[in-house]
This record gives C-alpha cells, structure tokens and sequence, in this order.
C-alpha cells in the first residue's frame, strides 16, 4: 500500500460522505428516496446512469478480459456507441411521458400499467430483487477487493468497511444521495480512464510499437474477433447491445429529469462519458499484451492487468486515482441495484402507491436495508453461488425485461400472456442455464453464450405467444397509455 | 412497405439469423457461416428496433437515416472484418492500429456516437416536450381515462 494511494482513497471516502450528507438532509419524502424528486438535470442523469451502468468489471475484468482473449473482448463495450441513442428513442421518452401521465415510479410499474396487470408488475419486481441480490453481492466482493488494495484492510474487512459506506448513504439519502454521488464518481471514473488512456497509448514506444509486438507474438490476439470465435464477438454484441434496453438501473433514470425536453441531450451526454470512461478498458488490455509481448513477466491471472499496469507503468498519483475510481464504479453501481431492489420491494411486490408518504420513506428505507445485508451475507460465504448471481444477473434483466418492456412500449400488438411468458421463460430458463453452464452440467459450443441465448429465447417467446393471443391485444391497452407510446 | 414493417422484417429476420448461427455452431459448422448468420443477426435486430421506436405509425427520415447508419456500418463492419487478409507484424497501421482491429474500434465502435446522438437531438427538437406540450397530453390522458369504460 502506497502512502498517496490511501490519501486520495481517504479524500474520495470524504467526498462520497459529504455530498451523502448533503443529500441525505433533502430526502425527506419517498418521491426523493425513489426518483430524487424528479429534479435532476440532464448532465446529472446522464452521468449517473453512465457511473450506475459501469460496475468494477470495466475497470479490472474488462481490460483482464482483453489482455487474455483479445479484441474479441472489446465486442462487449463497442454497443457503447448506439445503446445511448437506442435508449432514448425506444424508451426515453415514454417512459418520461408515463411518470408525467401516470406518476409511474418503477420499471416494474410501467409494465403494470402497459398491460393492465398487476402479475406483470409482481414478476417484473421479483426478477429485480432475484437479479440484484447477486448483482450487490458480487459488487461487494469486488469492493473488498479494492478497499483492502487501498488500505491494507484484508478483503473480508475491506468488504464490511466498503458496504458500510455504501449502505449507510443508499440508506439514508435514496436516490437523491444516490444520483449525485454517482456525478461525483462518474466524473472521477471518466477522468481518471481519460488520464490512463495518455499514458497507456504512450508505453512501449506508442500504439503502432505495440500493435507490432503484439502482431509479431499473438497474431490472432489482434484479428478482429480475437482468439475467440468470430460468433463469441458477435453474441457479446448482441446482448450488451440490446440487452441495454433492460437494465433498469438506467432506465430509472429518465424518471428523475426535472425537464423533460432536455431528454434530447441525453443521448450526446451518455455516450460521450461512456467512450471516455471505456478508454481504460481497451488501452491498458493493449499496453499490457503488449508489454508482455516485448519481454514483461506474463500475468499470473488476467484481472491484474490493471493494477499491474498501474503499479508498474503510471505515475502513482494515477493509480491512486484510478483505484478510486474502481470503487466509484462499484458504489454507484451498487446504490442505484439497491434502490431499484428497495422500490420493488416496498411498491412493486406488494402493490402499493397512494399510501402515506412517510411510511413509504420508512419502508423504502428498510427495504434497503434489507437488501443490501443479504447480500452482504452471501458476499460474505463467497461460495461459488455468488459468482453464480452475478452472472445470472445481468442475462437476468435483459432476457426478462427487454422484451415486455423495450417492445411492449412500442407495439401496440403486445399482449399480457407474451410478456408473462416470456418474463416466466427468462427468470426459470436464466437459472438454470446459467447454473447449468457454471456447475460445469452443461457446455456450450464455442461461440454461444448462455445470455445471448436466453435473450432470444424470450423475444421468440414474446413475439410468439403475443402473435398467438392477438386478439387480446386491444383490450389490455389503456387509450391513454396508447397515447403515451404514440408519442 | 412501410418504415415500421421494414422494422419487424429486420427484427424477426435478425433473430431467426442468430437462432441458426447458435444452432450451427451446435452442429459443429464452419465459424464462417455462424459467424455471417451473427453478423446480419446483430447488424438488423439493432436496425429494426430503432425503426419501430418510431412515435406513431410512420418513420420520419431523420430516424430512417440512423437505422440505416446502424444497419450499413455494422454490416460493413463485420462483413469488412471477415473478409479483409490477415495483417502481418511489418504490414501497414491504421492510427496506430492493424487494418481489422482499426475497422471495428473506430468504424462500428465509435463512428454511430457521432451520428446518432446529433440525430436524436434533431428529431426530439421537432416535436418539444414543453410544458404546454406535457400539460396538453395529461389533460388529453385524463379524458381518456374519463371516457374508457371501467373494467
């Protein structure tokens, strides 16, 4: 542990506290515990729901993932480009629309109302507990990881010390501490990855010096699919590029513009901090192949390229910074799962709106609470089941959300028994592929991975079954709803 | 055939691609054709959605113009990456960077952020959400709901 390393940690902890507390003193209803009370400005949305979206994978997994396969690796952020503007377009707005129509809070709850149901709402809020639970758990261990990095803590305490925090501001200040801590740890996480882009693009002699030890050594590394199968690249594609339409944690976002109209920048905003904070990723997989192509000790596993890039090639202001960042990532993450897990919770499982606001807060609060101390506890097993969830999650949310909701909202065609069907698919199918895959019961061909595969199972099963049962349609469309999409 | 029939063409079609591409990769096929399968799969489900995002039953060509963007460099893009040679150590760089790897980071993965957020940006700015404009649709919802017979 470097002693300018725990400085700038112990500096990002203060700066995360103080704006918590800021936060926590104007939450004092539900509507600023679950959507920050509907005032947040588009630079502030879109940069936390880029800091919410990125979680420690992008900083330490992601270029690991490079370094080891190759640029095969990269087909999981190259959607970065469209996904801003595909979310805007299909969902943005009528999501925006349906909280000024319907005062819609959730994810879940806008799917209730799209088809009338109140099962839908309870299936959509289950599979967000299910998938957060994993999601916050994985996160945890990641963040332990990273605190005992910093400070030399061991990671069990670093994992309890790093949960505290984030529990404590998600608990107190909702969304409203949530959404602008994320701006703080957003811009940090851009800056930081700007700043390690520099300096990873000049090691080794420049870029073209390392593509040409990398060719020399690892032709295939720097193909366009990597050592992998070209379908592995593209199976990637597919799901982080669709698959966004049903992360919720961003999609929750556009309920907290306090101006609708500025909808039209979020777009810009979002990508641009999207590429920018995903430079780390493909620069330090590059610097890193590349200096163990030219004679560097190879990597005892892929996920230290990052920290050994850091330690080893960058200024130590920057590794400061950098791991900083790393928690930032993790944090922002993990507040916006629990809030959305917490919403669920308190609104969407047990149908509720309209009631007192206070007890509202107060179970919001708890719900909270609730969650996050579960996955504490399953991080802190650290069985293979959490490394289970965490995979789960992710295929979770886009195999069980993107269809009902991404093609719910803009066909009119979509039925009640399509989007049971396929969220029912997706939740069972999810599980026990998944589990299947990891449990080693099960092995797919080169090239297909589980996510892809369930995402389109469940839109074949939604298309399907709401073709089937047409004839529905109509009447389990609100007029005013159907207005709403039309928009 | 409309924008949005257009949309699901591309749609059912880039699923029913991928779903072979899966299925032959199960059999053992040749990566070559799997990966084509994927590469359309990819290029035109992406397309598709964003034309059936459309508000309404018509696509405005501001919108037209993004799916096509996504659709063409995608292909290109993948199609450009199966089909170029194999580069050599001594071969020439693109930025810094070998010919295929120089396609698909800089071609598909940065080349749409600089189209369609400016696109979106146009489109949105043609039909305001103002605050008269929001306050017409609540009041236009609420008598909607008015009139709809209860259930």
């Amino acid at each position: 542990m470097s002693g300018t390393i725990a400085i700038v940690g112990v500096l990002y902890f203060i700066a995360c506290a103080g704006i918590a507390t800021w936060a926590t003193r104007r939450t004092t209803t539900s509507g600023a515990f679950f959507v920050a009370g509907r005032g947040v400005g588009v630079w502030v949305m879109a940069i936390a729901a880029m800091a919410s979206s990125l979680s420690g994978f992008a900083f330490i997994g992601g270029p690991g993932l490079l370094y080891a396969r190759g640029l095969g690796a990269v087909y999981i952020i190259l959607p970065a480009a469209i996904t801003g503007t595909l979310t805007a377009w299909v969902l943005g707005r009528r999501l925006r629309l349906l909280a000024e129509v319907r005062g819609v809070v959730t994810i879940p709850e806008a799917l209730g109302v799209r088809y009338r149901s109140v099962l839908v709402r309870r299936l959509a809020g289950a599979a967000i507990v299910i998938a957060t639970v994993g999601y916050v758990a994985t996160n945890f261990l990641a963040l332990g990881l990273v605190v005992d990095a910093v400070f030399g803590t061991g990671v069990v305490p670093g994992m309890v010390i790093g949960a505290a925090v984030v529990i404590a501001y998600s608990t107190a200040g909702g969304m409203l501490a949530g959404v602008y801590t994320d701006l703080f740890q957003g811009a940090l996480m851009a800056g930081a990855s700007l700043l390690v882009f520099v300096v990873a693009t000049a090691d080794g002699g420049g870029l073209a010096a390392q593509g040409r030890s990398i060719l020399a050594a690892d032709p295939g590394w720097f193909g366009p699919w990597g050592n992998a199968p070209p379908l592995a690249a593209l199976s990637f594609f597919f799901v982080f590029g669709l698959g966004t339409l049903g992360q919720p944690q961003v999609l929750h976002k556009f309920y907290m513009l306090r101006d609708p109209d500025r909808l039209r920048w979020y777009p810009a905003i979002m990508t641009s901090a999207m590429l920018v904070t995903l430079l780390l990723w493909v620069a330090v997989g590059i610097a890193m192949k590349a200096a163990v192509a030219s004679g560097a000790p190879a990597l005892a596993r892929p996920d230290d390229a990052t920290t050994t890039f850091l330690l080893t090639r960058a200024p130590v202001l920057l590794a400061a910074l950098v791991l900083s960042g790393v928690a930032a990532a993790i944090m922002s993450t993990v507040n916006a799962f629990l809030n959305l897990a917490a919403a669920a919770l308190t609104r969407d499982i047990p149908v509720r709106s309209g009631h007192d606001d206070r007890v509202m807060l107060r179970r919001g609060r708890w719900a909270t609470l609730a969650v996050a101390l579960l996955a504490l506890v399953l991080a802190l097993r650290a069985d293979t089941l959490v490394a289970l969830l965490g995979v789960f999650a992710w295929g979770l949310f886009a195999s069980a959300l993107v269809p009902a909701l991404a093609f719910g909202m803009v066909w009119e065609g979509a039925t009640r028994a399509g989007a049971l069907a396929s969220m029912a698919v997706a939740i069972v199918g999810t599980l026990l592929l998944e589990g299947a895959v990891h449990e080693r019961a099960l092995t797919l061909p080169a090239g297909v991975n589980g996510s892809g595969v369930m995402l389109l199972v469940s839109l074949l099963v939604f298309l399907g079954v709401s073709w089937l049962t047409r004839a529905r349609a109509a009447g389990e469309l609100d007029a005013d709803v159907r207005l709403v999409m039309r928009r | 055939m409309t924008g949005r029939r257009v949309g699901w063409f591309l749609l059912v079609s880039g699923l029913a691609s991928l779903a072979v591409g899966y299925l032959l990769a199960a059999l053992g096929s040749s990566g070559t054709l799997a990966a084509s399968c994927g590469s359309y799969a990819v290029a035109a489900t992406l397309a598709g959605t964003f034309l059936l995002a459309a508000p309404g039953r018509t696509v405005s060509r501001g919108l037209a113009l993004v799916a096509a963007v996504v659709f063409g460099v995608l292909l290109a893009g993948f199609a450009l990456a199966l089909g170029l040679p194999v580069e050599s150590a001594e071969g020439p760089l693109l930025l810094g960077l070998p010919r295929r790897a120089a396609i698909v980071l800089l071609g598909v993965g940065l080349l749409p952020a600089l189209v369609l957020p400016w696109a979106y940006a146009r489109a949105a700015a043609a039909d305001p959400l103002d605050a008269a404009a929001i306050r017409a649709l609540v009041e236009e919802c609420e008598r909607l709901r008015r009139e709809a017979p209860s259930s």
